[in-house]
């Protein structure tokens, strides 16, 4: 049918299918600010535009049904103002804003939020929080918590009224989203390092340039699918491709039989990888709903998903294991029968065990005895997902080189090529990963997931294949967080001194063992060692943690953000909690007694690392104490915790409130294992491209390395320039997880930096040296882009490239480094919670979550203050929403983000961000990491505020209304 | 999958179009569904030209055209209880998109709006045939309805409406949502939704001295992978008594 469409005042008009969806139309037409949530329904809005002024989702309105209506995308709001010779209208007020608000996380969702803030502000002169919150609801964010946004969105209004002059608006914004920030270590003064720099990113994410990995077209790109096991655990009796081969259009249909039998891990870890090889890229048996079957090659979506109907499997149904208390039980089913298995350290796949961990520190039994009191507790935490906007997606071909580039969005490229290299039969160096713009990961995306899919595509085709995953196949077919069942006992003496601390956790790896061993060691590592008890006990802790992993025929676990660590985190604060409470301890003074203090032995370090040889590691800078004090103050604690008028609400008898806290520790990097490489050159005009593996998933981490290598090099963040990552042309990075990039990867950048600055610093003092008295190199310094000699005399850092390229002894100033840390300093935090409970029905309502971070030096107080909130957003659903559930059958209850909810703009508690500096004397900056530790706190402090509102004491996340209801009619 | 797209104009062309053997037709609202229309071929016929966004008011009446979508319907009640249940029901984009006739004729049982309307005793108003029939009576036998090709109109008297839901968080899908709208001539109804296939009507009438038993009878067989029957059972009589205190 014949369409004539009206996009950013311009007419569009060409012959389509009826079926075709608006954000089809507009993503052929090449509208990339457009974005695929993968859900095609409207759920998380990735995909807004505006119709007739007004937000709407364009993957659930037909094309036609738009057509006599104005749309506008986020390429007709506003442009870059400066296009060489040709000058724009520029940004809109709302770009310019979310830039200087720091706005922007991934920024997958940014073209949205600004489309529906734009509406509501033609609509509304004036709006209010609430109503800002309202129209941006329907588009769902999983990295800035909504903060930023809604104050970018609120800054508009300030201008329009005049009470911010437009010119002001950097200043005058930066004052409403900076955090608090409270230095409690001296920390040398720095030009670069601590200050709120834009990020080098935002520019593009505010116009929705194509940046993302499937926002390109390839002639000739074929549509990739994934046949899902309909049932969880079965063999293959046979399977008939004939129909869905003849379908016209269909490239190719592969099978377990038409691939090479390669068995690998899908983790994204370095060599050798720390758990068992338990998958083929496609095999003869299922085991879970949603294990692939086959791959079909199309050349569209619509024939492709014909095609996988066409497919006939014949399956013989084997006994399904769903329950990970009876995975080890000599009549459970086996799900890894295959002779290729190979095991990692005690594997056992004969009694479903992917893993087993067994640590002891001191003497635990002793503990035990020199307690006054023992305590035991059992809990539950849920299986949950990583849910980023941008599903998995993939674009691979072969370039004219007859290699294979795989265009991919992944946290860990380099993971990507070395792990792919004998499952497609090709060496490493005929593969090329390019990571273009990743719009969130959190872990889900540190999996070799689907890469495998289009590259095997691509060779049985020819042709280059987009494969990305639909929402559904999210929830059914990617990673999730390990659930666990977790026996906490603990020994305590009368004056609140723990004497022994023991945890045993039963976690479920699902299908596969990816991460199995580390996810879950990380679990006890981080969590247990933040309490090594008072007294004599500091130097000699009495820890014991025991894990088994165990496979279930369900979706396999992995990486999410926290990596383990929160999963520790329910049990083990909230055990404290009900000790606190049952001994009558202050449960801030209690855990403040037997926490981990500065220069003491890390437990963990001298047992367990992450499937390598372990090494004492000590905890330099600890500042936890600082942290309850400020979280305590802002929360007002003191005027709160067990005020019954506090509790009570007026004229509402059925509700209750109630404040909580839960202290936390995470790690920072992979000791003497990851490593990050940087490369740094410079270029004519004293601009320096910046070459790193690291992956910036939207944390802002490319910012932050500008600012390292800026610091060093004397110039601003906007003459470096950030390229990450290709592993054709940048350095080999671990990637980004473990919270290691600007630990380790911003050490690489420094170190990288300060060899191109030694360079320009013997130029500069040559050329300063021509022109006048003597200088030496050592005598130089770099600042304001300049290299400027001690009686004051200086080059410009232009003056300086060009003497480099062009004119003397010519030279390509650069500088490469790499790292691998010695150690994995800590960061730690204090989290607040304030709830109120309806104890009729158990209504929850989380009121406000406040935060305080040890963080050490802040590189970036409004990325790392974006990270935080992002972080307690996520953590919250964690606390009482997240959670997935599959019937007796392994079907999955969740399969898209109305069931699985995750938490929208206007239905946020108060967020509170503090960060307390510590100088940390292993990094160049004092640095240390931020990215995971908002994860592990919140659901704890949301526990113990239920517990000190209304008694009810809950062992199982998320805190769902029934389950509290349960737990009232326990003390009841 | 969608063969062809047709915009009538008026509703003898509509009703036409829909009556056609081949292709099979359906009418298409908001645009919610298109996503879902992947198997055999289907003819959709586009209801936005046929002026059915419009809301009146009679004496104590609310005519509110099929068209008029979640945002349009909550702008013009500026009711906090609607404007509640809209939240809950759908975010912004979803609300600007979204028909009221569309919510009708394909939400569940969890659909907070849905629940809301039927305590408010909405009827349903259709053509060719004319025929108006209550929301809670065609409900039963929506999958098989036949006496009408095209919801034109939901018509609502006059009454005072209280809304409330329980979910996991504010703006989640209620595992347990009631609505109490009472008259002025003293009746009062009670819906109750948040699961199953539809929402379910605990109490119609003018006395309410036994709502405990109305609200477990409603809520007897409620349990689904959500909540318990048990659960639902003690929460939603607190939540329906309250609703009624307040009303």
């Amino acid at each position: 049918m014949r369409i004539s469409l009206q996009i950013n005042n311009k007419k569009i008009s060409k012959e389509i299918e009826p079926g075709l969806t608006l954000f089809d139309f507009l993503r052929e037409a090449g509208y990339f600010g457009v974005k695929f949530g993968g859900c095609k329904k409207g759920e998380c809005g990735a995909c807004t535009v505006l119709i007739d002024g007004k937000s709407v989702n364009s993957c659930s309105i037909l094309a036609l049904q738009a057509e006599g209506h104005v749309i506008e995308t986020i390429e007709g709001v506003g442009e870059h103002p400066d296009q060489g010779w040709k000058k724009t209208k520029g940004f809109n007020a709302l770009q310019k804003a979310f830039i200087e608000a720091g706005a922007i996380q991934c920024g997958y969702c940014t073209p949205a939020m600004i489309l529906a803030a734009k509406a509501l502000l033609k609509e509304k002169e004036n709006p209010t929080e609430d109503e800002i919150r309202e129209a941006i609801s329907g588009v769902l964010c999983r990295c800035t918590g909504y903060d930023k946004p809604v104050k970018a969105i609120e800054f508009i209004q300030k201008i329009k009224s005049g009470e911010v002059k437009d010119q002001d608006l950097d200043k005058e914004i930066l004052n409403e989203v900076m955090p608090q920030v409270v230095s409690i270590s001296d920390s040398p003064k720095f030009e670069r390092i601590g200050q709120p720099e834009k990020k080098v990113d935002a520019i593009k994410l505010v116009q929705g340039k194509p940046a993302f990995t499937t926002d390109i077209e390839l002639r000739g790109m074929l549509v990739g699918k994934i046949l899902h096991s309909t049932v969880a655990h079965a063999k293959i009796k046979s399977i008939d491709i004939s129909k869905a081969k003849e379908l016209k259009g269909v490239h190719a249909v592969l099978t377990w039989r038409d691939l090479p039998r390669v068995v690998y891990s899908t983790a994204g870890q370095s060599d050798p990888i720390p758990g068992p090889l338990d998958m083929f890229s496609l095999d003869n048996k299922v085991r879970f709903v949603g294990d692939r079957v086959a791959f079909v090659a199309a050349e569209s979506e619509e024939i492709a998903e014909h095609a996988l109907k066409l497919i006939k499997v014949e399956y013989e149904e084997l006994p399904v294991l769903l329950d990970p208390t009876r995975a080890m039980l000599p009549d459970a089913p086996i799900l890894h029968d295959e002779a290729e298995y190979i095991n990692f350290a005690d594997s056992d796949p004969k009694k479903n065990l992917a893993a087993k961990i067994r640590i002891d520190v001191g003497n635990v039994d002793e503990g035990f005895k020199e307690a006054d009191r023992i305590f035991e507790g059992d809990f539950i935490v849920p299986k949950v997902q990583q849910a980023h906007i941008e599903p998995h997606e993939v674009v691979s071909y072969w370039d004219e080189d007859d290699r294979l580039v795989i265009r991919t969005s992944t946290q860990v490229p380099f993971h990507v090529r070395r792990i792919l290299s004998p499952v497609l039969g090709l060496p490493v160096k005929r593969i090329r990963v390019i990571k273009p713009r990743i719009g969130g990961g959190f872990g889900g995306k540190q999996e070799v997931l689907i890469e495998d899919v289009a590259a095997h595509l691509t060779i049985a085709t020819g042709h280059p294949v987009r494969v990305e995953y639909t929402r559904e196949e999210e929830f059914i077919a990617a990673r999730s967080r390990h659930p666990m069942r977790v026996h906490m006992k603990t020994g305590v003496k009368s004056d609140g001194t723990i004497t022994a601390n023991e945890m045993y956790a039963l976690s479920d790896t699902g299908a596969y063992g990816c991460h199995a061993l580390t996810v879950t060691g990380n679990t006890g590592q981080k969590s247990m060692a933040l309490y090594v008890g008072d007294g004599k006990y500091r130097k000699s802790p009495n820890i014991r943690f025991y894990a088994d992993i165990v496979y279930t025929n369900t979706p396999p676990a992995g990486a999410y953000r926290g990596y383990g660590v929160p999963q520790g985190y329910w049990p083990l604060d909230r055990h404290l909690e009900n000790i606190a409470k049952e001994m009558g301890f202050d449960p801030i003074e209690f855990r403040l007694k037997n926490a981990l203090r500065s220069e003491e032995l890390q437990p963990f370090s001298t047992s367990w690392s992450e499937g390598r040889e372990p090494r004492p590691e000590i905890v330099h800078t600890v500042g936890l104490e600082k942290c309850a004090e400020m979280g305590r103050k802002a929360i007002d604690w003191d005027n709160k915790f067990q005020n019954e008028s506090w509790q009570k609400v007026p004229n509402k008898p059925y509700l209750r409130r109630g404040i909580g806290v839960a202290f936390a520790m995470q790690g920072t990097a992979i000791p003497y294992l990851d490593m990050g490489g940087a490369t740094i050159k410079m270029n004519d005009d004293g601009s320096f491209n910046l070459m790193v593996g690291a992956t910036d998933l939207g944390t802002g981490s490319d910012t932050i390395l500008a600012q390292m290598a800026a610091e060093v090099l004397g110039t601003t963040v906007e003459d470096i320039l950030v390229y990450s990552s290709d592993t054709d042309f940048t350095p080999f990075d671990k990637g980004a997880y473990a919270s290691s990039t600007t630990y380790i990867s911003g050490t690489a950048v420094t170190n990288a930096a300060k060899q191109a600055a030694e360079r320009i610093k013997i130029r500069a003092a040559r050329m300063l040296s021509k022109n006048g008295s003597s200088v030496t190199a050592e005598e130089i310094k770099l600042c304001h882009s300049k290299a400027t000699s001690k009686d004051g005399r200086s080059v410009t850092l232009k003056e300086i490239a060009y003497n480099a390229l062009h004119h003397e002894d010519q030279e390509q100033i650069m500088g490469h480094a790499s790292y691998v840390a010695p150690s994995s300093p800590p960061p730690f935090a204090a989290q607040f919670a304030e709830v109120t409970v309806d104890i009729e029905t158990g209504q929850l309502t989380v009121d406000k979550l406040v935060m305080a971070v040890d963080a050490g030096k802040v590189v970036n107080p409004i990325t790392a203050s974006g990270q935080v909130e992002g972080g307690m957003t996520q953590a919250l659903g964690y606390a009482v929403c997240e959670e997935m559930v599959y019937d007796e059958k392994g079907h999955p209850r969740e399969t898209d983000l109305i069931d699985y909810h995750i938490f929208r703009a206007d239905e946020m508690p108060e967020l509170k961000t503090i960060f307390v500096e510590t100088y940390e004397p292993t990094h160049p900056f004092g640095a240390k990491a931020v990215a995971e530790i908002p994860l592990d706190g919140v659901a704890p402090a949301i526990g113990n505020a239920i517990l000190n509102a209304c008694g009810a004491d809950l062992h199982e996340n998320p805190a769902t209304p029934e389950r509290i209801l349960k737990a009232l009619h326990k003390i009841k | 999958m969608i063969i062809d797209y047709s915009r009538p104009k008026n509703m003898k062309e509509a009703i036409a179009l829909l009556d056609r053997k081949e292709p099979r037709s359906i009418p298409l609202a908001g645009g919610s569904i298109v996503s879902k229309l992947r198997g055999e071929p289907v003819a959709v016929v586009d209801l936005q030209d046929l002026g059915l966004a419009q809301i009146s008011k009679s004496t104590n009446s609310f005519d509110i055209g099929s068209m008029v979508t979640l945002n349009e319907f909550g702008e013009y009640f500026k009711s906090p209880e609607i404007t509640k249940a809209i939240s809950i029901q759908a975010a912004k984009n979803k609300q600007n998109s979204a028909t009221l006739g569309g919510l009708v004729c394909l939400a569940d049982g969890r659909s907070p709006l849905l629940t809301l309307l039927l305590a408010l005793d909405a009827s349903l108003v259709w053509e060719p045939t004319g025929k108006t029939i209550s929301l809670g009576n065609w409900l039963p036998q929506r999958r098989e309805w036949n006496e009408g090709k095209i919801l034109t109109a939901i018509k609502i008297s006059e009454s005072r409406i209280k809304f409330d839901s329980i979910g996991r968080s504010p703006k989640d899908q209620p595992i347990l949502c009631c609505a109490v709208a009472s008259w002025k001539t003293g009746r009062i109804r009670i819906a109750i939704g948040g699961f199953g296939p539809t929402p379910t009507l605990a109490l119609d009438g003018n006395k309410t001295d036994n709502i405990q038993k109305a609200v477990k009878i409603a809520l007897s067989n409620s349990k689904d992978q959500w909540a318990s029957s048990e659960y639902r059972i003690e929460a939603g009589t607190k939540l329906a008594e309250r609703l009624l205190n307040e009303s």
